[in-house]
């Protein structure tokens, strides 16, 4: 029993002490005295090619090597035991599909025997050619560009050496084809399309050895407009809000004397004492830019110019008063206002405001309704000694003492 | 009650003793905790692997081009395909870690996954753990509707272990070049092509380099078999035979070692010298070897370079100490005693000499009387999360008063201490330093405090910790020395000395090429670690907990290990934890009589020492030591003021009034 005993308390101290540790990533306890020189591995291959090398040892027999193969995303691991001195390795075939630097090492023992690099240079292209092209439209006159960026590759998706060229092929509006060879550099190749003076198009083709884009192109579209110029087309020169006045631009041209493209939005701004009153947006057709715009309801004098315009157009238009005459009567208590009559010989507008003041004191309103407006003098003034009535109407007075 | 039953009869005596065993073997192991060093930490917890781009910071410099293929990369645009590019090398890396292509998809196109896919499926155990430290970009092509961006990234610099079934097969540190094309598709820029170039560009230097410089001391080593190895003699009357000297009362094995510019190591082997206290006055000590045996070697050190040219500054009229010393970020006092200023009156055209602040620490390394410090109610792990001014400034007085020039501070990893933002962690830091310079006292301040990783996935986060601290605080007056790990060889057990070192290593390089005007230290738990990395760091810190009178004999190996750098005692001391139920542990008085003894000794070997610490601590965080009150309450005891603010004797040690 005290055998035992002490035998279960070697075992709890032994647990005790060395059973607690916690195990650690260290290096293997192997010392390698062998040696290893990797042969057969060539300066260059090409991407597909099947590369076998021959490794001579020298102290390892039957030992477990490593050889590693360090591409471009990680390292791949063989292992292999040695049986001879010379052995020849092969990898697997889809090692060398991609293209770049790659290098390979003899690893036994917490030691790298050897190391060789190569080089895999990527095939003849195939497959369509990426291409990014941005932006595909240009404003004429505004300092863009656009660049078609492409990527040739060859059947594994490797993009091709810096030794490759790329054909490119461009064509303006109504010019003659024109190409340029570009050569690869840091795996992409590029050129840029600049706006032309004509509005249009210009198309865009590569080609690299057999392969091929899809014909791309970019829109010129007209840049922005450089005259306008604003006409009276229509105007009533009275302060009548019932009509409109008509104006129009003149046809917009951009600074290469393209019409300004349909849809060109064109802002009238109206100013009155140099304050802007109103502004209307309008869209060209075909180069022509209309708006209609209310008369005021009163005398004005207005300047209207188009915003953005990079030279002031501007025209001034005046509108004179529209009433002729404003009659004025007493009957049974009511101050009678009408006919109101207007430039064209017709009643003013419905609900044009008449102000009336009684006696410098009593202030009241209202609306015309069919050349009439009708009120009823104030209580207090029916017995008055003298009545004094002042009307007012869009800024038109008269006087009634009665 | 009668057990008739044989096999119950038999059984329950048996365990009832597997019961008292085991709680004695608990015992044992309480006790045996309870023992163990004053300062070891917990064990980091092992974390649930998880996926976290923020841990992946590499270094990533834009050579921005003046006129750009396409057009100019501007900040927003650089930001989104440098963050793009460091998380796709972050999946490729963790890929590669954990055989998955999770995460893959965002950053790679697709041909490119079945690539990755290839080379991480393979049917073997072998796992690639790598990081990528240095990125080199070099933009070729950014195009003008912002879709493409072609570029070369040159000098990668990959850090890279190969493990099988927890074992390391081999480590290596490569450099690559590579091109690379990335669109921006959905909205995200994701890496189209990529391709190894050759590295025909030499690796960088470690930029550390120049700081130091070779010194050399000529020496001699023994060669093939020879007759050394005899006994010295000892005999005061007669004189010493040519290659000998005799020992005087006083002199000291390094003494001669100076003095003969031979080692003490090789000294004691050829006397047979086993232990130094066994030497005797009037040893005959061969200090020569003799000529026939003799092989002369060259030994090389490297040493903190000095700056060759002496900075010179006239005073221009109406300029005062202060405004000239603030000029070059130097404490008045420093400006004062280069140039044996007596009072604080400059004159018109005098001329100033401009210390070196490296130098300047340097000097102030062996005068260094130090101790670590917590506020006594807010240590360790709220120390910065509760920082009070007022406190600390109290605290920092009481320091001053103690004759104190240094105290040592902690600043825990980024992330450790949940709600601590590392930012507002340095505007207190910046604060505490501040102080610091207004009362004259410098500041050694320990990076990295708590568990970190020591995992290659950790590299790039620790630099850009490193970068920030380092940057930001470099030309403060009041900083010494970083110390940039408290006791790493704590973790050797569970992460592994090579690891730990290697981590430690590229923390060295980096902490040299972002703060040149400091020196940097290492806080080791004891003498025998302090010998890792000595020859990369500036001055040697280790701690020591043992009995004074171990003390110099362990100072004279260590500094004869480390070619006589610096050594600085950084932590020592013993807690005054005597309670009723713990009559073997040490009074007030024992602890006063300790650092009275070490004190001494100290200063006698001219040792710079710091204090552990300044105040008995009411409350130790778990987080730091753990659960078990009897291995962490002496932590409470070790300060030289107790709980309840009273002076203990131990404090009259270092207060200059009781040396009047």
């Amino acid at each position: 029993m005290k055998k035992y005993c002490f035998f279960l308390m070697s075992i709890g101290f032994l647990a005790l002490t060395f059973g607690c540790n916690v195990s650690t990533i260290e290096n293997v306890q192997c010392m390698s005295k062998g040696k290893a020189e990797i042969k057969y591995f060539k300066d260059k291959y090409k991407a597909g090619d099947k590369i076998k090398i021959k490794v001579e040892t020298k102290d390892l027999d039957r030992e477990d090597i490593l050889i590693v193969w360090d591409g471009k995303f990680g390292e791949q691991y063989f292992e292999k035991k040695v049986y001879s001195e010379d052995f020849i390795f092969n990898f697997p075939d889809s090692i060398s599909n991609y293209s770049g630097f790659a290098s390979i090492k003899v690893v036994h023992c917490n030691k790298i025997l050897n190391r060789k690099k190569t080089y895999i240079t990527s095939l003849h292209p195939k497959g369509a050619i990426e291409s990014y092209l941005g932006p595909k439209t240009l404003a004429i006159d505004q300092n863009m560009e656009s660049m078609l960026c492409l990527i040739p590759t060859d059947k594994f998706g490797n993009a091709l050496e810096i030794t490759d060229t790329v054909l490119f092929n461009t064509k303006y509006n109504n010019m003659a084809m024109q190409s340029v060879s570009k050569g690869i550099e840091n795996l992409v190749t590029y050129i840029k399309i600049e706006n032309n003076q004509q509005v249009g198009k210009v198309l865009l083709g590569a080609k690299c050895d057999d392969t091929y884009i899809d014909e791309q192109e970019v829109a010129i579209v007209q840049g922005p407009m450089k005259k306008v110029k604003i006409n009276v087309v229509e105007m009533h020169p009275f302060s009548d809000q019932r009509q409109l006045v008509h104006l129009n631009t003149d046809v917009i041209y951009d600074a290469k004397n393209n019409i300004v493209a349909d849809g060109t939005s064109i802002i009238f701004v109206v100013y009155e004492n140099d304050e802007v009153i109103a502004q209307y947006q309008t869209y060209t057709v075909s180069g022509i830019a209309n708006v209609y715009i209310e008369n005021p309801k009163s005398t004005a004098e207005w300047k209207v110019s188009i915003s953005g315009a990079p030279q002031k157009a501007s025209i001034r238009l005046n509108f004179e008063d529209n009433i002729e005459s404003i009659p004025v009567r007493i009957e049974k208590n009511h101050l009678v206002i009408g006919p109101v009559i207007g430039s064209l010989d017709q009643y003013i507008p419905d609900g044009t405001e008449v102000n009336v003041v009684f006696n410098y004191s009593i202030s009241e309103t209202a609306d015309i309704e069919h050349g009439f407006a009708r009120l009823k003098i104030p209580v207090s003034l029916t017995e008055a000694d003298e009545l004094i009535c002042e009307v007012e109407i869009n800024g038109q007075k008269v006087k009634l003492i009665y | 009650m009668v057990i008739e039953n044989n096999f119950l009869r038999y059984l329950l005596p048996r365990l009832a003793y597997l019961i008292m065993l085991v709680i004695v073997l608990s015992l044992l192991a309480n006790v045996f905790a309870f023992f163990s060093h004053a300062n070891y930490m917990q064990p980091e917890k092992k974390v649930k692997s998880i996926y976290s781009t923020s841990y992946h910071v590499p270094t990533t410099v834009w050579d921005q081009p003046q006129v750009a293929n396409g057009r100019m990369l501007e900040q927003f645009d650089n930001a989104e395909i440098t963050r793009a590019y460091q998380n796709a090398w972050y999946f490729l890396n963790e890929s590669l870690r954990k055989k998955s292509t999770v995460g893959l998809e965002d950053f790679f196109a697709d041909h490119l996954i079945e690539e990755i896919e290839k080379v991480i499926t393979k049917d073997h155990d072998y796992i690639e753990d790598r990081v990528d430290l240095d990125h080199n970009i070099d933009l070729h092509l950014f195009s003008i509707d912002k879709q493409v961006a072609a570029f070369k990234d040159t000098n990668v610099r990959i850090k890279r272990k190969v493990v099988n079934k927890g074992s390391i097969v081999y480590e290596e540190e490569v450099y690559k070049n590579y091109e690379v094309v990335m669109t921006l598709a959905d909205g995200k820029w994701k890496v189209l092509h990529l391709k190894e170039m050759e590295n025909t560009i030499k690796a960088p230097d470690f930029k550390n380099e120049p700081r130091f410089v070779m010194d050399s001391i000529v020496t001699y080593v023994q060669s093939g078999e020879s007759e050394y190895g005899k006994a010295a003699k000892v005999n005061c009357k007669t004189k010493p035979l040519k290659g000998y000297h005799k020992l005087m009362p006083g002199e000291t094995l390094y003494r001669l070692s100076k003095k003969y510019n031979v080692s003490v190591k090789q000294m004691m082997k050829w006397n047979k010298i086993a232990n130094l206290a066994d030497i005797k006055a009037c040893s005959h000590l061969r200090v020569v070897p003799q000529q026939k045996d003799r092989k002369k070697i060259v030994l090389v050190t490297p040493r903190v370079e000095r700056e060759a040219k002496l900075k010179i500054r006239k005073v221009e009229k109406g300029e005062s100490l202060f405004k000239i010393a603030k000029e070059y970020n130097l404490q008045p006092s420093v400006l004062k005693e280069a140039n044996g200023i007596e009072d604080i009156i400059i004159s018109e055209g005098q001329i100033l000499e401009i210390p070196n602040l490296l130098e300047i620490n340097r000097s102030k390394i062996n005068k260094l009387k130090g101790i670590n410090y917590y506020p006594q109610d807010t240590p360790w792990w709220d120390f910065w999360t509760a920082y009070d001014s007022k406190i600390i400034r109290k605290d920092l007085l009481t320091i001053k008063k103690l004759g104190m020039n240094t105290i040592r501070v902690f600043v825990p990893s980024d992330g450790v201490i949940p709600g601590l933002q590392f930012n507002t962690m340095l505007d207190k830091l910046e604060s505490l330093l501040d102080e610091c310079e207004t009362l004259d006292l410098d500041v050694m301040v320990t990076l990295f405090d708590f568990p970190v990783s020591f995992d290659l996935s950790y590299y790039t986060k620790s630099e850009r910790q490193l970068e920030g601290l380092l940057t930001r605080f470099k030309d403060h007056p009041a900083l010494l020395a970083w110390d940039l790990k408290n006791e790493p060889d704590l973790d050797f057990k569970l992460h592994g000395k090579k690891k730990v070192i290697q981590w430690l290593s590229y923390l060295i390089e980096k902490a040299r090429v972002y703060d040149p005007n400091h020196l940097l230290t290492i806080g080791w738990s004891n003498p025998e670690s302090a010998i890792n990395l000595s020859k990369e760091l500036d001055f040697i810190s280790y701690h020591y907990y043992r009995e004074v009178s171990s003390l110099k004999l362990d100072m004279l190996k260590l500094r004869e290990a480390v070619n006589n750098k610096p050594l600085v005692l950084q932590e020592f001391g013993i807690p005054s934890d005597r309670k009723w139920y713990k009559p073997l542990g040490y009074s007030k008085d024992d602890q006063s009589e300790y650092l009275s003894e070490f004190k001494k000794e100290m200063e006698a070997n001219n040792l710079p020492y710091m204090l552990w610490t300044l105040y008995d601590f009411t409350d130790i965080p778990t987080e730091v030591f753990g659960h078990k009150r009897w291995a962490t309450n002496k932590q409470k005891y070790f300060g030289l003021i107790d709980h309840d603010g009273k002076k203990k004797p131990s404090y009259y040690i270092f207060s200059p009034e009781s040396a009047k």
